[in-house]
């Protein structure tokens, strides 16, 4: 009641948070292997708890990127091994066609989830390197190397699909 | 395959063209907020009315009081010690009687009540 009262402010900087970076962090934890509407369920009430909580993160871009890798991790462990994935788009297709958002997903999928993670909070999320660390719990550096690296296994990926194409 | 700075830009180019699916809206509770506003509104409302009651009520008390000692002063008591002697006397009897009719008694001759319409009737 205290803080429905007088947190005004923080329902506010909550919903303004959420139109900012809800579609990088439902993307985040499909990425991670959640379904998309298992991802906005979970999303809702890690905001839900942001607002009730009695502190407000120092950093908070940081903090719902871990908070989500956090809770995807327990959802993935608590999920029973009969529950399928659905296979949903994580990118909007209306921009671009089905098949390159199903390729770039198939391409984010295959690298090593430590260098996805920092591709999917540095170019959706909009973290810098030191953020991107900060939510992961690693050094800027250690980032930015890896991201150098999912970079180059995505430059090898996007480039073999038209050479696919051409050779059909 | 390395990559150099300008293919990073491109392949940054490219990701960025795609855009997240948006969700949908963010379902806060809003109504505990429009519930606690109405609580406090209602409380300060009761509050005030007590604050009023609280103010107005010694110095209706005091005129109540006031009224009562006032009627009480201006009323003629009828005695035994007056009722006595007039006993005796039976125009004297009909003078105390008339005399504390006159306010035991209701008045009808006070203007808009009741037994004044009553009493033109």
């Amino acid at each position: 009641m205290h803080l429905t009262l007088f947190g005004r402010g923080k329902h506010e900087k909550t919903e303004k948070l959420y139109s900012e970076l809800a579609p990088a962090l439902i993307a985040y934890a499909c990425s991670l292997g959640l379904d998309h509407s298992s991802a906005e369920d979970m999303l809702q009430s890690i905001f839900l708890h942001l607002m009730e909580g009695s502190n407000w993160p120092t950093e908070p871009r940081p903090y719902l990127f871990r908070a989500v890798r956090n809770a995807c991790f327990n959802h993935i462990r608590n999920r029973s091994r009969d529950d399928e994935v659905a296979d949903e788009p994580w990118f909007e297709i209306e921009l671009v066609d089905r098949a390159s958002e199903l390729d770039l997903r198939r391409s984010l999928s295959r690298l090593p989830a430590e260098q996805c993670e920092v591709v999917m909070l540095h170019i959706w999320g909009g973290l810098s390197f030191q953020e991107a660390g900060t939510a992961l719990g690693i050094s800027p550096n250690t980032a930015a190397s890896r991201y150098r690296y999912a970079l180059e296994a995505l430059k090898r990926s996007l480039n073999k699909r038209p050479k696919e194409e051409e050779q059909r | 395959m390395t990559v150099n700075d300008e293919d990073v830009v491109a392949i940054e180019n490219h990701l960025k063209k795609f855009r997240p699916r948006r969700p949908r809206a963010l379902d806060l509770p809003r109504t505990n907020m429009k519930l606690a506003l109405g609580l406090t509104v209602a409380i300060t409302a009761a509050m005030l009315a007590v604050g009023a009651f609280l103010f107005v009520r010694p110095e209706s008390n005091s005129r109540g009081v006031a009224t009562h000692d006032e009627h009480a002063e201006t009323k003629p008591r009828i005695t035994v010690v007056q009722l006595s002697p007039a006993v005796r006397e039976v125009q004297s009897l009909d003078a105390v009687l008339s005399q504390s009719a006159r306010v035991t008694l209701p008045r009808t001759n006070r203007p808009r009540t009741a037994l004044n319409v009553l009493s033109k009737e």
